[in-house]
Order: structure tokens, then C-alpha cells, then sequence
């Protein structure tokens, strides 16, 4: 059951808590530079990472929300449904409405992706505001996540807006 | 996809140009990027799935959005840059397979700055924008360090 959530002053109520599905790999890497072309030698080239003070090649900070995923599917769980959106907590919260679309999206680093890295997620939402927009009747829901490594230090911090509301049926709609 | 060319040495001027990161966005790629990324939902690799929605064509995720801003950064300013931050990041419109699409950055501020680990250096703050046709269907800030 959905706690009770702070309104338009703000607030902080910790909503779910996730697990990256696997560690982050080197293999992982090597697909994800693969797939978007990544020129940057820290990726792969043991050398030039330790040159730039790392311990070893390290991952895309873009690659965060990759390895933050957890699991489509795992063993005792039902068959995954046709049509299957990525597991992220946004649409299995029980907000109110049928639709969400994301706002904004704000993404803070603070350490490296390191091999051998898992990811733990923490939702929080911090702020609720209803508002009649031209689409249908909502909620602007303010989150705020932190992602944190296997030893506790925090790696990143995301603040998304999304808009979760009810659209109007045709004849509500306005001019 | 075309390599960003680097920036040249020195503290870069408000108002210097970032990029431009020039692509074809095909199909196959946003096929790539979904089995890299794990984001598998049918929007982003299926046209059919994705015309269903109300777009023209399969269109890519935000987590693309997210790493082609990486890509522009850290190719223009060299491994020795560390992204700090990427976002407020908007998304006006879907970005589609089929079409041609670039992504450009403007340096807005230019400030002294310390890493968490005691290195000084520079935060260069960057407006970004992808362009495809006559569109802007996302823009955004972010944020990297360069060293001193």
C-alpha cells in the first residue's frame, strides 16, 4: 500500500528500493560502447583508465541506469507478459491515473561505474502536485533516487519529474 | 556515427561550440542500443509498435538520449574530463529511427572547480540540444569538469 505522499511543500517518503540485475562487466561495457559507437579509451584500455587515476577501465556514467535495471525476469517468477515495460518502479507504484509520461530527468554523478560494481536504488518521492493539463486530470510527482554500490557509497543521484494522470475522454477534453 | 571532434587546449569560451554529433538513426541501431541497454519495450524497435503510440516511426529511449549527451561531452573534451552531471534533460518529442539526427552543445558558464578527490580544475556548463528535421526534440543542460 502507497504510503502517504508529501504534497506541494515537499517532503521525503521512501517508496521502493531495487537491485541492478548483475553486476556491471566488462562484457556489459564492451556491448553498451559497442552498440553507441563510444570512441573513450576509459572504456576499454587498461592503461589509459590507470593513467587517468582509475583502477581499470570503467563504465559509461550514462550506462548508470542500465545497470541500475533489475530483472525482467528471474527464475519462479510467471511468464513475462507481451509487451513488457523495463522494471523500473515509475509505473508500479500505484500512482493515480492510467497514463505517465516523464517530465524531466536529471542525472548527478559522483563516482565512477566501476567492473564489479552492483547497483541498489533507493525511491524517494519528495514532492505531489496536483494539475489539470491539457491531456487529462494528474499528479507531477517529484522523485528523487539514489544509487549506491555494494559497499554503501553513493554513486549517483537522479531527480525525474513525471506526470501520472487520468485523460480526459473526448468529450471532456478542452477546446 | 562520427566521431565529435576534440576541443582545442585552454579554458573553453562561453559561447564555444560543442560538437556537433552527426548520425543516421537507424532501426538497427536502436536494436543495438536496446540489447545493450535493456531496455526492451516495442516502441523503441518496432515501427509498428511505436506508430500504435501516435509516433512516425520507432523512436529511441531515454537512456540513448542520456548516453549520446555522454558521447558529445567526453569525445569534445578527452578522457581526462569527468561528467558531473547530465540534466535537467527534457523530452519535447520522440527522437525517430529513419531520419538524420545531430546532437550540439553550447558552453553557457565557465567556472573553478574542485573533484570530491581534490583535484581543481574547470565545470563547463553546456546547453545541448538534438536537432532532426526541423525539430528539437530534446534539450538539456550538463555539466563536466576539465583538469586545471
Amino acid at each position: 500500500m502507497m504510503p502517504e505522499l508529501p504534497g506541494p511543500d515537499g517532503g521525503e517518503v521512501v517508496v521502493a528500493t531495487t537491485l541492478g540485475a548483475e553486476e556491471i562487466s566488462a562484457s556489459a561495457i564492451r556491448r553498451y560502447v559497442e552498440a553507441h559507437e563510444m570512441t573513450c579509451p576509459l572504456y576499454s584500455d587498461p592503461d589509459v583508465a590507470r593513467q587517468y587515476g582509475y583502477d581499470g577501465p570503467i563504465a559509461p556514467a550514462s550506462m548508470l541506469l542500465t545497470a541500475a535495471m533489475p530483472a525482467y525476469w528471474s527464475p519462479g517468477d510467471p511468464p513475462l507478459a507481451p509487451g513488457a515495460l523495463p522494471p523500473f518502479m515509475w509505473t508500479r507504484l500505484g500512482l493515480p491515473g492510467s497514463e505517465m509520461v516523464t517530465a524531466t530527468v536529471d542525472l548527478e554523478f559522483l563516482e565512477p561505474l566501476r567492473i564489479g560494481d552492483r547497483i541498489e536504488t533507493t525511491y524517494k518521492i519528495v514532492r505531489t502536485t496536483p494539475k489539470r493539463t491539457r491531456v487529462g486530470d494528474g499528479l507531477f510527482v517529484d522523485f528523487e533516487l539514489e544509487f549506491r554500490r555494494q559497499d554503501g557509497t553513493l554513486v549517483a543521484l537522479e531527480r525525474t519529474s513525471v506526470y501520472s494522470y487520468t485523460p480526459f475522454a473526448e468529450s471532456e477534453r478542452p477546446a | 556515427m562520427t566521431a565529435v571532434a576534440a576541443r582545442p587546449g585552454g579554458p573553453p569560451d562561453v559561447g564555444a561550440v560543442v560538437g556537433p554529433l552527426p548520425m543516421f538513426l537507424s532501426l538497427q541501431r536502436l536494436i543495438m542500443v536496446s540489447g545493450a541497454n535493456l531496455d526492451y519495450a516495442m516502441p523503441h524497435v518496432d515501427n509498428e509498435a511505436a506508430r500504435a503510440g501516435g509516433a512516425d516511426s520507432a523512436y529511441a529511449d531515454i537512456m540513448f538520449v542520456f548516453t549520446m549527451i555522454d558521447r558529445l561531452l567526453l569525445e569534445w573534451a578527452g578522457p581526462s574530463a569527468v561528467i558531473r552531471r547530465i540534466g535537467p534533460v527534457k523530452m519535447h518529442d520522440f527522437v525517430l529511427c529513419g531520419f538524420d539526427l545531430s546532437v550540439e552543445g553550447t558552453v553557457t558558464a565557465v567556472s573553478p572547480a574542485r573533484l570530491a578527490d581534490g583535484r581543481d580544475g574547470l565545470d563547463v556548463e553546456v546547453d545541448v540540444r538534438f536537432v532532426q528535421r526541423d525539430r528539437r526534440p530534446v534539450t538539456g543542460q550538463a555539466r563536466v569538469w576539465l583538469p586545471a
